[in-house]
């Protein structure tokens, strides 16, 4: 085994640049340097690279490495079984499937059991899945993975999770893959399903809410100006947004439109009492939620988003955040049927799953966690949809601009 | 669990933000502000970018100097709350990425501290020696007098014990006896018991004088610097990523003494660099920042110090020539009420007659300058000051969130606030207030939390090197911050009209300056000297990427 601290930074940029997991993306990184090393034997070693920026600036990335190639090489199985053996699961490593496209993380299916995770892109601090995992399975909620084992380091320089462990859920698919196929033969299959997943989703945010004792958990009264900051960061990010636009007939309908949107902000943040804010899911979409075996739905995958600093990861906000994750990755499966398969939702798809959707929340949601009145709850689940268009149309207009028109469309709607 | 990464100096890239538990938000509607109500409004300073809260004084006290007269330093006082909701707080903070610092006075106790009151019983008391007793006042009289307007001496007589004691600020605060060890370790007991709870670090109030000696001014001597040395390796040795912040108003060339060998603290305030700034704004011309900066001798690279437009204190004219100090008392202080001790009370936005381009163009000048700003709350919102409220209380007003009773501080009666908020017509809490300000893109709030984002992206700012640049201008203010792979040209025009300047920027020919704010490209840079123009007030901050580099 090669000593990862002897790996040059051409050599640890390569592995990092090209990973899918990497968040460098489109910026040129200066250097890179193997800053801890926390774990080494002679299977693997997990190393924590520091990759440094011009301006001064730098981020952490775990790799994993074995032999004396300088790839990653995480997905091999007997690299795999002992870092699960490491975060305390004897496994016996064998066979391993590659699952999820995540930003942050690379998770294996090991001996088709357990579900891997090794985190990629390190923050100090408590890694928000696991605490949500713990306060879940404290709250003895059914709709979500065991949390089975953890592999943490005490750095210097992180304090931090770098693998975890759950129990694998046996599962035809997750909601967003299964959505698309449906309109191939059954197009009423996510509609006839969003009511539960709106009941199953009040029982997250009711298990999230549950632990009046544990500061990290307990639900709490916003301040005052609470959501004038969350107002105040929407109407910076459509300005930042909309003076980047890049010149696209496609965003034509919508790019002399900031004014119109950022007015909306303003009336939409006419809440008056919000509800209480309490830990969330974070990065809440279709593709986040698992049709089990059994026939239900199961939530996974709870770090937050991954662009997100962690403090704003872990942060209390209103359940109602989760929501429009929710109900704008409905809009995404119908278009996205069509511009993948070809295949078209039929009229009034998302209105039918956005509606019971929400009111299998709404009859089963606790009423302190909620605005009080309907018109303060359509308010501030519309701000919040809001704010997930306007980071989708920069996300889109920047990285595929053939998809745009979904936000642009649902932009649109909203200014109607 | 840390909530941060290690980073040893953390401090030379963060932005300060100092407040006033009292003057902050009330939880509990008794009229003054406390550690609940601060933690509730963590998401507001997480907003505006802060990195880390500096606290004034909330140990228990009889507040007959702003708390700053200390009667028990291993305790909350408890209007503002227990140590348990101290400790609560600082956890809140660091959980969204800020670190928290807080005021210590080494240099006093208040006199009803008990040390105090066991000390003057008579020279048989076991703390007898624990403050600096005389039978004369004929000793150390070379020292000057600090709070002129309220002080004759540095000795008062107490007629308990018979003897003077010896004060260099009120004399209800009697200076502690470093001469005896015991002291020095009670103090540090003392910095423990808050480390221990999670704090980041002091800023040290009134350090030079902890030691007294005769034929001296009695400040900065070197058994001061000798004890800091101390405090500093008793630290480093049982935490890590801790900050001291020395409060010596001093001159530069003495103020740098207080970082030591890169052992001793590690930041300092940088006090004379401020009244130049207004100096220059009023004066329109750049030479008084010059000057002082090109007066102001290199650092240890572990070190950094601390800038600031405003604080808690009078805007001090402790640190410029007479001249100066009339020219400034003229300028900014009119009304004599403005003037306290030697130096002006007053706010940032009243000094500049509420003027925002002002406003901005000193923000840009303090963000540019090689050290950590330090914000003072309220001034973020253009906060103005009440010359009608005695000391330093006209700068220390509660803070104002809304346009609603008591300015969203405080559901206590009116009568019950610990001082009145500002209601005058233009900066009242009904004109200037958080809750409107978030509201406007355009408001100052807005503006300054993108300002800090903006410099935030860019470590240079803390991290590099200054170089002032010649100009053809002497009203415009030019200087490079760079590091190996940035650098950062940023130019500001203090006068009133506006104004073109030229700039040697041959040895960067062929690059293209990108501004900031904008990212916008401005022509590329050729043999000839660079041509800008401004508008009044105006500041332009530009990267200079090297060719075939992205800005």
């Amino acid at each position: 085994m090669r000593d990862p601290r002897s790996l040059g930074s051409d050599e640890l940029l390569a592995i990092v640049e090209g990973a899918r997991w990497s968040g460098i993306k489109g910026r040129v990184p200066e250097s890179a340097e193997v800053v801890d090393v926390p774990v080494s034997d002679e299977t693997v070693a997990l190393a924590v690279v520091e990759v440094r920026f011009p301006a001064g600036t730098h981020e952490h990335y775990l790799i994993a490495l074995a032999g004396d190639e300088a790839v990653d090489a995480f997905d091999r199985p007997e690299v795999a079984a002992r870092v699960a053996a490491l975060a305390g699961v004897r496994a016996e490593g064998a066979s391993v499937r590659p699952v999820g496209v995540e930003q942050s993380n690379s998770s294996v299916v090991l001996d088709e059991l357990h579900v891997l995770k090794l985190y990629r892109r390190l923050e100090a601090g408590p890694n928000p899945e696991l605490e949500v995992l713990r306060a879940l399975a404290e709250a003895r909620f059914p709709n979500a993975p065991r949390l089975e084992g953890v592999l943490e380091t005490p750095g210097p320089p992180l304090e931090t999770a770098l693998a975890s462990i759950t129990a694998l859920v046996p599962a035809t698919g997750d909601g967003w893959t299964l959505s698309l196929d449906s309109f191939a033969d059954d197009a009423s299959w996510l509609p006839d399903r969003a009511w539960r997943l709106g009941e199953v989703t009040a029982g997250l945010h009711a298990a999230l809410a549950a632990n009046d004792d544990d500061p990290h958990f307990r639900p709490e009264e916003p301040s005052g100006e609470s959501l004038a900051l969350a107002a105040a960061a929407i109407d910076e990010g459509i300005a930042a947004t909309f003076a980047t636009l890049p010149e696209d007939d496609a965003l034509g309908a919508v790019a002399h439109r900031a004014e119109d949107i950022r007015d909306l902000v303003h009336e939409l943040a006419a809440v008056g009492p919000a509800g209480l804010a309490i830990r969330t899911h974070g990065d809440y979409h279709l593709g986040q939620v698992l049709w089990s075996t059994g026939g239900d739905w199961v939530v996974i995958d709870f770090e937050g988003e991954p662009a997100r600093s962690l403090p704003e990861r872990r942060r209390k906000r209103s359940p109602l955040r989760d929501l429009a994750g929710m109900t704008r990755s409905f809009a995404y499966a119908a278009d996205a049927a069509l511009l993948l398969h070809g295949t078209e939702a039929p009229d009034g798809w998302v209105e039918a799953c956005r509606t019971a959707f929400v009111d299998g929340y709404l009859a089963n949601a606790e009423e302190r966690l909620l605005p009080p009145s309907r018109v303060g709850f359509d308010r501030l689940l519309g701000l919040y949809e809001l704010e997930k268009l306007v980071y989708e149309l920069r996300y889109e207009a920047r990285n595929r601009p053939g998809w745009a028109t979904i936000p642009v469309v649902g932009l649109l709607r909203m200014l109607e | 669990m840390s909530y941060f990464e290690s980073q040893p100096d953390w401090f030379k890239t963060a932005v300060f933000y100092e407040l006033h538990t009292r003057a902050f938000f009330d939880s509990s509607d008794d009229g003054m502000g406390d550690f609940r109500g601060l933690r509730s409004k963590l998401d507001y300073l997480q907003w505006l970018g802060i990195d880390c809260i500096w606290l004034l004084p909330f140990y228990p006290s009889p507040l007959r100097d702003g708390g700053y007269d200390i009667s028990d330093f291993l305790s909350v006082s408890p209007e503002f709350g227990t140590v348990d909701e101290f400790a609560a707080f600082v956890e809140a903070a660091h959980e969204r990425g800020m670190r928290v610092i807080t005021d210590f006075v080494m240099n006093h106790t208040s006199s009803e501290h008990p040390w105090f009151q066991e000390s003057r019983l008579g020279a048989e008391s076991p703390k007898a020696d624990w403050y600096v007793w005389s039978d004369t006042v004929h000793r150390y009289e070379d020292a000057r007098v600090i709070f002129v307007d309220s002080e004759q001496s540095n000795w008062t007589y107490d007629p308990q014990r018979e003897a003077y004691y010896w004060h260099r600020f009120y004399h209800h605060q009697p200076d502690l006896n470093y001469e005896n060890p015991e002291v020095g370790d009670a103090v540090l007991d003392a910095l423990r018991f808050w480390l221990d709870l999670g704090l980041d670090g002091f800023r040290l109030d009134a350090v030079p004088y902890l030691y007294e000696a005769d034929e001296t001014n009695c400040e900065n001597l070197p058994a001061t610097h000798a004890f800091l040395k101390r405090v500093r390796a008793e630290v480093d040795a049982a935490y890590s990523d801790r900050v001291l912040l020395a409060e010596a108003n001093q001159w530069p060339e003495d103020v740098v003494d207080y970082f030591g060998d890169g052992d001793e603290c590690h930041m300092a305030f940088h006090f004379p660099v401020m009244p130049r700034m207004f100096m220059a704004l009023r004066r329109e011309e750049a030479r008084p920042i010059v000057e002082i900066l090109d007066r102001t001798p290199p650092i240890p690279s572990n070190c950094q110090w601390g800038l600031f437009l405003r604080n808690h204190d009078e805007l001090t004219l402790e640190m410029v020539t007479d001249e100066e100090r009339d020219y400034m008392y003229a300028e900014y202080a009119m009304d004599p009420r403005m003037k306290l001790n030697v130096g002006i009370r007053r706010r940032l936005a009243p000094l500049l007659d509420g003027g925002r381009d002002e406003i901005e163009l000193m923000h840009a000048i303090l963000f540019s300058l090689p050290g950590s700003p330090v914000l003072y709350y309220g001034d973020e919102i253009g906060m103005g000051d009440n010359l009608y409220l005695g000391d330093r209380d006209g700068v220390r007003t509660p803070m104002q969130w809304t346009g609603d009773r008591n300015g969203g501080f405080s559901r206590a009666d009116f009568a019950q606030l610990y001082l009145p908020p500002l209601m005058d017509p233009v900066f009242g809490f009904q004109a200037v207030n958080v809750e409107a300000q978030l509201r406007s893109p355009t408001s100052l709030l807005r503006w300054l939390q993108r300002f800090v984002a903006l410099r935030k992206e860019h470590p240079v700012f803390g991290l590099g090197s200054y170089e002032a640049l010649e100009t053809s201008n002497p009203r415009i203010f030019a200087h490079l911050r760079r590091s190996e792979h940035d650098t950062i040209l940023c130019v500001h025009n203090l006068a009133r009209s506006a104004q073109a300047v030229e700039l040697d920027l041959s040895r960067f020919e062929g690059r293209t300056p990108v501004e900031l704010t904008g990212h916008t490209s401005f022509p590329a840079i050729g043999e000839l000297p660079y041509l800008l123009t401004f508008g009044p007030r105006g500041f332009f901050w530009f990267m200079l990427p090297e060719a075939g580099h992205d800005a």
